[in-house]
């Protein structure tokens, strides 16, 4: 079974341009741009990894950190933002993110990322 | 892994601290000495310029603010590239202000009463309380100049530490397990994100460190090789330094373009306009 993957950016380029290069690398990946959409799909089923966004309207990346801890303690979220601080990154960290990833990034950067969370989840993609 | 900065007071037992640490969380030890040897024989200055950059309050027959800053800027660079494999602890006295902004670096200031101090001083070392207490002002002259000159901030700012251990009422086994328990908290655990800012850190620092012969002020903004230089110059010259930056960061591993932003120096244009 693949490892899956929920991710979630109200700018759409962003799913359309990672959503592909996941997939080719072996992951089932579901995007969305609207984050409310997203805590209700994250709240139906379990996903191994999610990666959010920070800063989105009405949602930010914290509530879907927190939403998605409560879930499954397991998950491995991974927080990416253009507004990356020290400050930020410690919260995020001590909140139980387990990555945090600076804008612009390349989607090599992302990969490495989720397979590093899906190694600590003892899956790896197919 | 993170990356621990001991930054101590004179005779607090922040070298040993800093020793006993690194044995605790086994991770590598960095002493200020092998820092200013290393930048010594990277940039071609002597060790003692270095120390003397750093160690001596400014005055007004010492070092000029421009070799400081040169010297500075060759610590700076070479600290940022020693610590860019984590899992390191650094013994120094303003590692806590040389990286700023590095998320799992994890800024430590070791304290003590100055009674406890001098008694130190006194068993330790055979210095009588008056010369001791003299070593302990000039010392306090020195970090309070550094702390505003590198930040802008109070030397006792909270938010220049992580941690603040008094060791006075502590054994040493007791401090190192405080700084051991911070170094196994999730909040300072390394990110791409954090990586990579000490990564621009030290390419930033590296590109100073090669312009400051050219303007010892000089300014570096780096974001993945992509580097922007800002310069005072008197417009006059604008075009000359601009060539001599160019020329000279492009020669700077990892960098892959370079902009050069001249700020006319506007007392010098006016100087000149007045012949």
């Amino acid at each position: 079974m693949k490892p899956s993957i929920l991710l979630i950016d109200d700018e759409p380029l962003v799913g359309k341009r990672l959503k592909p290069s996941l997939e080719k690398a072996g992951y089932e990946v579901e995007t969305f741009e609207d984050p409310e959409a997203a805590l209700k799909r994250a709240a139906e089923r379990n996903f191994d990894v999610v990666v959010t966004d920070m800063r989105m309207e009405g949602v930010t990346g914290m509530d879907v950190l927190n939403a998605a801890l409560a879930r499954d303690a397991k998950t491995r979220v991974i927080i990416i933002t253009a507004y990356a601080t020290m400050e930020l990154a410690r919260e995020a960290l001590s909140k139980g993110a387990f990555e945090v990833l600076a804008k612009p990034f390349s989607p090599r950067d992302l990969r490495d990322a989720i397979g590093r969370a899906t190694a600590a989840r003892g899956k790896a993609a197919s | 892994m993170s990356i621990v900065t001991v930054a101590s007071d004179s005779w607090s037992r922040g070298a040993e601290v800093a020793r006993k640490a690194a044995q605790a969380l086994d991770y590598r030890l960095l002493a200020d000495d092998e820092v200013l040897a290393e930048a010594a024989r990277r940039h071609g200055v002597r060790e003692n310029r270095l120390r003397q950059a750093l160690f001596e309050p400014p005055s007004l027959l010492g070092m000029s603010r421009a070799r400081r800053q040169r010297n500075i800027a060759y610590l700076q660079a070479t600290l940022a590239d020693a610590l860019l494999e984590d899992r390191a602890v650094y013994h120094g006295p303003f590692g806590h202000l040389l990286l700023p902004g590095v998320a799992h670096v994890i800024r430590v200031r070791v304290t003590a009463d100055q009674q406890a101090r001098l008694e130190l001083a006194r068993s330790r070392d055979g210095l009588p309380a008056s010369r001791a207490r003299r070593s302990l002002r000039q010392e306090e002259r020195q970090r309070r100049f550094w702390t505003a000159e590198l930040c802008r901030l109070d030397t006792d700012a909270a938010e220049l530490y992580d941690l603040v251990i008094n060791t006075t009422n502590l054994d040493v086994a007791q401090v190192v397990q405080q700084i051991v328990e911070a170094a196994g908290n999730r909040r300072f655990a390394p990110t791409t994100y954090s990586r990579e800012r000490l990564a621009q850190l030290a390419l930033e620092t590296r590109v100073r460190a090669a312009l400051v012969n050219i303007d010892p002020g000089v300014r570096v903004r780096a974001e993945q090789g992509q580097v922007t230089v800002q310069t005072v110059a008197p417009q006059a010259r604008a075009q000359r330094r601009t060539a001599q930056i160019q020329e000279q960061a492009s020669s700077v591993d990892g960098v892959t373009s370079v902009q050069v932003e001249v700020v006319p120096d506007r007392l010098s244009d006016i100087a000149r306009s007045m012949r």
